[in-house]
């Protein structure tokens, strides 16, 4: 049976060394510029024709569109809807992520701590940078609210930070374990199948694919609830006092 | 008063039916969504705790080894992570209690 791990091995398809930095182009990049341009792909071939009452092609942007509108209305508020395109791009990626991921020979980039900290991180700054813009000077408060004793500031200070930088940690390792055990399973099963080939072979082929079914719904379950804790993070940032 | 006619009686007894039963499953399925949401609060709670505890943990060992301390920091931040952890589950709870709270 071949190991359940090596399908998380990143593989340099194009070695790059700049200044010692190694940035290659791996299998990984590879997996993200497909579910970049699947993105694109699918959108425009469902947009190609816009009608006023949509037909079942431009349903699925549509309806795409409506949950991610409803996702931030209800979460952040209408203030929100001015990072929908951020928002909007996160579900997507993400979510394309996941289901490509299921592919044979194909590699998901969404069970590496590198990648989807990397988005983690950006949603991190872009939280950062939405306070400092909505309350100037007044968003320091956030590590030291108002009404709190000056005398307990060094143990307060510290704590809100934490509290801040653990935010993209909560979500990364979320997507992360999630996907990774969910193929790390799938893999183990499969792997069965070969073994016991014809004879009791089929028991572990027919939960192969009740897993891959599982792990379509986990991983459109998964994108949404990265997007949703956004939210929730980004409405942080804009209602906090 | 004219009467109704039998068919359209029928009618509007199946009618009613479909809508009792659609209000079961309505019902059931709710339930089941709310057990199902349940669990993935308790399971963010979960990671928010653990979360705070290892980058705490991280940022003490990093200061360790940046001021060349033993574990002094190491051992502050990971208790001023697990309080933040703490926290955070605090808030996370108090922000689905809110959300609740608006969809009543």
């Amino acid at each position: 049976m071949s190991n359940p791990m090596e399908q998380f091995e990143i593989k340099r398809l194009l070695p790059l060394d700049i200044n010692g930095y190694d940035i290659s182009f791996t299998n990984s990049a590879l997996c993200m510029i497909i579910s970049a341009v699947t993105v694109i792909v699918v959108f425009a071939f469902c947009l190609r024709k816009r009608t006023l009452v949509p037909g079942v092609a431009q349903c699925i942007p549509e309806s795409a569109y409506e949950f991610i509108y409803r996702l931030i209305t209800e979460n952040i508020g209408k203030e929100g809807l001015k990072y929908f395109s951020f928002i909007f791009t996160l579900f997507l990626f993400i979510v394309t992520g996941n289901l490509l991921g299921l592919f044979p020979y194909s590699f998901t980039f969404t069970s590496h701590i590198a990648a989807v900290g990397s988005l983690s991180i950006l949603a991190l700054v872009i939280n950062i940078f939405v306070g400092i813009k909505n309350k100037k000077w007044g968003y320091l408060r956030t590590f030291f609210p108002k009404g709190i004793p000056l005398a307990i500031a060094p143990l307060i200070i510290p704590i809100e930070i934490i509290s801040l930088l653990s935010k993209p940690f909560s979500l990364t390792i979320r997507l992360v374990a999630n996907m990774t055990v969910g193929h790390i399973m799938l893999k183990s099963i499969a792997g069965f199948v070969v073994a016991l080939g014809l004879l009791g072979g089929e028991i572990p082929l027919i939960f192969a694919g009740l897993i891959i079914a599982f792990e379509i719904f986990i991983g459109i379950l998964q994108a949404y609830i990265y997007t949703i804790l956004s939210c929730i993070y980004l409405s942080d940032a804009i209602h906090s006092h | 008063m004219a009467q109704i006619p039998e068919d359209i009686k029928k009618l509007n007894e199946k009618i009613e039916a479909v809508k009792k039963e659609g209000m079961v499953k309505e019902d059931v399925s709710s339930k089941k969504q709310g057990n199902y949401s349940n669990l993935s609060v308790a399971l963010q709670a979960g990671i928010e705790l653990v979360s705070g505890t290892v980058v705490g943990a991280s940022l003490g060992y990093m200061l360790d080894e940046v001021f060349d301390f033993k574990f002094i920091f190491l051992l502050t931040f990971t208790i001023f992570g697990s309080i933040a952890g703490l926290v955070n589950v605090s808030r996370y709870l108090k922000k689905i209690d809110e959300q609740n709270e608006k969809r009543k």
